[in-house]
């Protein structure tokens, strides 16, 4: 392997909850996942207005719609992706994440969120063109279209933005879990191996997957209304609100605990 | 983010900049050197100089590389990593300023140091005095029949892979010259012995051009992660090409290595390496044939393909298992020994551990030589445990994927692994084969291990904290009041001593 850096949290008392958690004889991932929100609730808080993650949310929304328009390309090309080679999914979305990766650093730096928030779109992506886009007779324009318009009815819409939310909460939550979760193995708490991490994080996963459900039921409203006043135009400002309210709302219902 | 300027050989600063003072002034020449850079070792090894362009290249890797390891990406106590990407606005002189003022090189100078570091980059290049002429020494047209006939150079760290990449090149009758980076006398001496063995044994006379580039004098390294001495690896194997007119570049590392995939959650971005990556790769190769004017040149990673058990196997067919012992792969150089080169539980330690015990190696991979052995010995909570753990849990995790889209959408970070041009489904499948071999190979390891210490884990001999203990634990299965009585049980170990420091417990009520 090459080089890694690794970090622990501080033992200090916003993060005492976790620890106790963690160290519990029963491991909880919602009670984990409410002590980390908890902790984290300033750095969390800032997410809402933070351009980069944004950005990420509003390209999905682009993406879509510009899959519903009779000039797709031309669509592409306003994102920023000039002349895309459509000749297979993962293609496809590698051309994304270099255009969104491009994008983002023209709205600030990189962070940790901000690129979990870039992962956590390649993801949805991933799992919604890829194989969506394969036919018998390969991969062009027409089927990558077909597969990004499949998602611009409300119902999918609203089914995918929960997805990159839900997705984005989990990473950041184990992004910090992780700094800690590898001495709590074997030693008389509730996690015994490195497979039960693994099960452990599944759980979480679907803990917060569980806890965006609210933005599934709102984003697809959402995005009718404003696909339709805006006549397919929805710009980074209109999405601002519906990210920070989405985040804002997650946040909320996971430091409330059982979701 | 705070942004560092960066000052090299007292360039001056441009008008918008010259309200500002310096955070870090680098200088490579005179008495005020704080920074080695060993330009002339071309002349001495390779009996020419390079273009002025290609000497402008080695300052500017050389200047990054001293701003890099002089600038702290903050503690990793930074929850948030706040202070990891830092913001570099460099002054710096060079011969060719027409060359580095165009656009494209400058795009295709920062996109290649963005996406090997993480960190942002900003030039101003200013024209360098003319300097002092020295006199040559040799006539060169005479000189270039000395060198013998080189078709490749291989950038070699003195690591397993490089050592493969070298004795590939010699199965491929490729005639390699190595070149390397001294940063300071261990790792020098290393490469050293490693060379004359080579020597030794190979009827190929192995040229060799190891520079120095390190600090010389003042302000102290900070920062040990050393993102950027890729880019200054790369260049100094480019210089030495062109400056031979070669076109090809071998900067080798396994395919898990080169790839180099987060482990755990924690490691987002450039938190892990990007050395080798593919990306890095293609872009630094699109920057460079800018840089020397050839079309051809080609920086080529030839272990790709390979794991690091598969990458062993290859040393192990040259007939020369042996040379493995004189490769070192620990992170840490400083504090290690000779006799014990490698600390045992570093992710660079671990997977060699890994790989010689797969490929039947570890004759030639002693067990002696590490300071711990990371499946028996205690590993203490923190980096230790953490690598460990995080190894082991990366091979489960890719034992449960079965398909190719199934990685990309658990670690859409291969995304950035794709050709720009190429077949993706195809890199794709050859990634998947790849990860899916290194899997089975970690797996593979920790069952042989279990097996052979399947006495010692039923008499419950292990420490609680080794590997296999974690690996094998069930202890989630247990009876939860067995559980709760340990737990008890180890804290009041911990607190009682604590409780009666002062004052010894007087009777049994008391305690």
């Amino acid at each position: 392997m090459g080089h890694i850096r690794v970090g622990r949290l501080p033992k200090s008392k916003p993060w005492a909850d976790l620890f106790d958690r963690l160290q519990g004889i029963e491991i909880n991932p919602a009670q984990v996942a409410q002590a980390t929100a908890e902790a984290a609730q300033q750095q969390f808080a800032a997410l809402e207005g933070d351009r980069r993650i944004n950005y990420c949310f509003w390209f999905l929304v682009r993406l879509v719609t510009a899959a519903r328009g009779d000039d797709f390309v031309g669509g592409l090309a306003r994102l920023g992706l000039s002349k895309p080679s459509f000749t297979s999914g993962l293609s496809f979305v590698q051309q994304v994440a270099r255009n969104i990766d491009r994008e983002q650093r023209k709205r600030g730096p990189p962070t940790v969120f901000s690129q979990l928030a870039e992962l956590s779109l390649r993801q949805v992506l991933s799992a919604n063109l890829v194989e969506q886009s394969r036919t018998l007779f390969g991969t062009g324009q027409q089927e990558i279209q077909a597969a990004c318009r499949a998602i611009s009815t409300r119902q999918n819409f609203g089914r995918v933005a929960r997805d990159f939310f839900a997705t984005f909460m989990s990473r950041t939550i184990r992004y910090l879990i992780d700094k800690e979760l590898s001495n709590y193995i074997g030693t008389n708490g509730a996690i015994g191996s490195p497979t039960h991490v693994l099960h452990f994080e599944h759980v979480l996963d679907r803990h917060c997957h569980e806890t965006a459900k609210i933005v599934e039921e709102f984003a697809g409203g959402w995005f009718s209304k404003h696909d339709w006043e805006t006549n397919n135009d929805i710009s980074e400002n209109e999405t601002a609100g519906f990210t920070a309210f989405a985040l804002e709302k997650i946040q909320m219902d996971l430091r409330e605990g059982e979701g | 983010m705070t942004e560092y300027l960066v000052l090299g050989d007292g360039a001056a600063l441009p008008a918008d900049l010259s309200e500002r003072t310096p955070d870090l002034h680098l200088v490579t020449v005179g008495k005020k050197r704080n920074l080695r850079v060993q330009a002339d070792v071309f002349r001495t090894h390779l009996w020419r100089d390079p273009s002025e362009r290609l000497y402008d290249l080695l300052r500017l890797a050389a200047f990054v590389y001293g701003a890099d390891t002089r600038t702290s990406r903050g503690s990793t106590k930074d929850v948030f990593a706040s202070e990891w990407s830092r913001s570099f606005r460099m002054v710096l002189p060079v011969r060719d300023l027409t060359f580095w003022e165009r656009r494209e090189v400058q795009d295709a100078l920062v996109e290649t140091l963005q996406f090997l570091t993480g960190d942002q980059f900003t030039f101003d290049f200013v024209q360098r005095t003319p300097h002092r002429s020295v006199q040559r020494i040799f006539d060169f047209k005479e000189t270039l029949g000395q060198l013998p006939d080189v078709e490749v150079v291989v950038l070699f760290s003195g690591g397993i892979d490089s050592l493969a990449a070298v004795l590939q090149a010699v199965r491929e009758d490729r005639h390699p010259l190595l070149v390397s980076h001294r940063p300071g006398p261990v790792i020098d001496r290393r490469q050293q012995n490693l060379v004359e063995e080579l020597r030794r044994l190979n009827p190929w006379v192995f040229p060799h051009v190891s520079m120095w580039v390190n600090r010389h004098s003042g302000k102290r390294t900070v920062e040990f992660t050393q993102r950027s001495r890729s880019f200054l690896f790369t260049s100094l194997g480019v210089v030495t090409a062109a400056t031979l007119g070669i076109d090809d570049i071998w900067l080798c590392d396994n395919g898990v290595v080169s790839i180099n995939l987060p482990q755990s959650s924690e490691n987002v971005g450039t938190f892990h390496s990007r050395s080798t990556h593919p990306r890095y790769l293609a872009l630094a190769q699109g920057l460079m044939r800018l840089v020397t004017d050839q079309g051809r040149l080609a920086i080529t990673n030839m272990l790709f393909d390979k794991t690091k058990k598969e990458v062993l196997e290859i040393i192990a067919a040259s007939g020369h298992p042996e040379l493995i012992q004189e490769t070192v792969s620990c992170a840490h150089t400083e504090g290690m020994t000779r006799h014990q080169p490698h600390c045992g539980v570093c992710t660079q330690c671990i997977d060699r551990r890994f790989a010689s015990t797969a490929a039947g190696l570890t004759k030639y991979d002693l067990l002696s030589r590490y300071e711990k052995d990371v499946f028996c010995d205690p590993l203490r909570e923190g980096l230790q445990r953490t690598h460990a753990e995080n190894y082991v849990r990366f091979a489960t995790r890719l034992e449960s994927l079965q398909t190719p889209d199934q990685l990309f959408e658990t670690f859409p970070e291969l995304y950035d692994c794709l050709p720009d041009d190429g077949d993706a489904e195809a890199c794709a499948r050859v990634t998947f084969d790849l990860l899916h071999r290194h899997q089975q190979t970690v797996n593979g390891v920790l069952e042989q291990k279990i097996q052979a210490h399947s006495q010692d884990i039923r008499r419950a001999s292990l420490p609680l904290d080794c590997l296999l203990r974690l690996v094998v634990s069930g202890h989630h299965t247990k009876d939860r009041r067995i559980s709760y009585v340990e737990r008890l049980r180890s804290l009041i170990n911990k607190s009682l001593p604590a409780a009666f420091q002062t004052q010894p417990a007087t009777n049994e009520r008391h305690v």
